[in-house]
């Protein structure tokens, strides 16, 4: 019986070893949209999800503003990023309790590309901010000043307030001002981004050996806060383009 | 060993698509067998369809609505794998409400058969990633990653293999550099390693050592750079022996799965979805069910749309 058995086991590996793989003769593909049109869903997840929901939207239904436009996304500079790097340059100010020059955000940062018209909810903060980023200072020298809007330029543009440049053609920084002075690679000038930026995110490793004066705030709450203040005003959100930042 | 290559046909699977004939006699008659891939990349906690308010994708999406979808594909295939290319995590309030819970949580109920790690998927810490890894049903799978320094050591698998019919699956993924992306403090000692030497390593265990009939990698590299960072679109021409990228991390919406050569010469596809579960990839597979000897017909595979 054993000896049989282990002819057999010797049998099977002689046959694994002589197959051949198996080969695709054709494939078929789609993109299946997941529309209205389908209409149908499936009532048992749909179950499954309604608590988390429930519980989520009584928090984040929480109406903050209420925009007269659709504020978008773009490069090299948009009404959407214009919005919040001015609100962070100003609760910069607030937090850090000194004199801010310029605020900036990695464009990837804000992760909803449109703001919808209509009123501006709690959830939709967190949708354009979801990271808990904080909001930190750096005080740099003109080279890193420097620096710094020549690897905004070469992003193509991000959100940006306190400041205006212009994109050379081999993407550097060209005819910057600083709080509507002329850049001037002798001075320091405080710098407005998140802790994520500041410690080297987006490969801006020069940042990393600066000291950060900390404030503790997430972005997220200072646009929150934001929106908040608009809203106290009376007012609704509205922003537009200025040409801070073009393309030569 | 007689390894055949990937699309390429027998010549009797040829004769039979020389006819014009779509497999579906042949599938009848048992000489092809269908495997269907389905699969999304970048889902990004969209829990419910966007909202309709006036932006660019209000009303699509939604898992509830791709569980019936997939439900409704399910009921009809005998052979369906459910894929994942990682970015899981992070875009709503569900993810900072909840942590990932309930994304894992529909995920099992869909029945996922793997996933990887996106960038993304780091945004709740190392600790957090490894309770959610505990609590899926189905594995992560990640060969370029080192966490034997991480509360991810023995929860992330290299790769699975799967069987369907029988038609063997080998599952891998590989993921994005994570530093100048991902905070520090979140990916802790995660140590990340070249994709493409160890995309090689693992697809040439996967056809040569594990005989997989189909090796498919799951990865979160991103589509394609206008610069020389590593890509979807690197990875398959600078290895061998893998026959499907399922791509992310660039949210790139492609009308159809691409085509390119590998390092030798065959034929690898890609595809990437999207995001936000806007769209389910679906790609099928008819595999020479009958005749499993290589022949040398080197004509390319066909590709048909599906009709959905």
């Amino acid at each position: 019986m054993r000896k049989s058995g282990y002819i057999y086991i010797a049998a099977l590996l002689l046959l694994a070893s002589c197959t051949t793989r198996m080969t695709p003769v054709q494939y078929s593909a789609a993109e299946r949209r997941m529309t209205d049109s389908l209409k149908g869903f499936d009532p048992r997840m749909a179950a499954t999800i309604k608590p988390y929901r429930d519980s989520m939207e009584a928090e984040m239904n929480q109406v903050l503003v209420v925009s007269d436009t659709v504020l978008t996304k773009q490069m090299p500079e948009s009404d959407l990023g214009n919005l919040l790097s001015e609100i962070l340059l100003q609760k910069a100010e607030k937090y850090g309790k000194r004199h801010v020059d310029v605020a900036m955000i990695n464009f990837g940062g804000i992760r909803l590309p449109q703001l919808p018209k209509g009123n501006v909810t709690r959830g939709q903060a967190f949708e354009l901010m979801p990271f808990d980023n904080l909001l930190v200072l750096l005080e740099l020298n003109g080279d890193l000043t420097q620096q710094l809007f020549d690897r905004m330029a070469g992003a193509g543009g991000v959100p940006l307030a306190g400041a205006r440049y212009v994109i050379s053609k081999d993407k550097k920084a060209i005819s910057i001002t600083i709080q509507g002075k002329p850049f001037d690679p002798s001075k320091k000038y405080v710098i407005a981004l998140s802790d994520y930026l500041a410690n080297g995110g987006e490969k801006l490793d020069m940042l990393k050996p600066i000291p950060q004066i900390e404030t503790g705030v997430l972005l997220r709450d200072i646009f929150i806060e934001g929106f908040k203040d608009i809203n106290a005003r009376g007012e609704h959100l509205k922003s537009i383009k200025d040409g801070r930042v073009t393309a030569e | 060993m007689n390894r055949k290559e990937f699309i390429q046909r027998s010549s009797a699977a040829a004769a039979l698509l020389g006819l014009g004939a779509f497999p579906l006699e042949a599938l009848a008659a048992g000489e092809l067998m269908k495997l269907t891939i389905l699969h999304t990349n970048d889902q990004h906690s969209r829990i419910d369809p966007f909202p309709m308010d006036g932006t660019k994708y209000q009303g699509l999406g939604g898992f509830a609505r791709r569980a019936e979808v997939i439900r409704q594909i399910r009921a009809k295939e005998k052979h369906v794998m459910l894929l994942d290319s990682g970015d899981i995590f992070q875009g709503t309030p569900y993810f900072n409400k909840y942590h990932g819970e309930i994304e894992i949580r529909l995920m099992n109920d869909m029945q996922y058969d793997a996933t990887t790690i996106g960038n993304h998927d780091f945004d709740g810490g190392l600790d957090n990633l490894a309770l959610r890894m505990d609590q899926a049903h189905f594995p992560f799978v990640n060969a370029n990653y080192g966490v034997n320094h991480t509360p991810l050591k023995g929860k992330l698998k290299e790769y699975k293999i799967f069987k369907k019919g029988r038609v063997r699956i080998g599952v891998f993924g590989v993921g994005i550099e994570m530093a100048g992306l991902v905070a520090k403090n979140m990916y802790g000692d995660t140590q990340y390693n070249d994709p493409i030497t160890n995309a090689n390593r693992i697809a040439n265990i996967l056809r040569h050592d594990e005989n997989c009939d189909l090796v498919i990698c799951l990865s979160h590299l991103g589509f394609k750079y206008d610069n020389p960072k590593v890509s979807d679109e690197v990875l398959a021409k600078s290895t061998m022996n893998i026959d499907l990228i399922l791509g992310g991390h660039t949210h790139t919406f492609f009308d159809a799965p691409l085509t390119y050569n590998n390092a030798e010469g065959k034929t690898v596809l890609v595809n990437q979805v999207g995001w936000a579960g806007i769209c389910l990839g679906q790609i099928d597979f008819y595999f020479d069910h009958k005749n499993r000897k290589q022949t040398g017909n080197n004509s390319p595979i066909k590709i048909v749309p599906i009709n959905s």
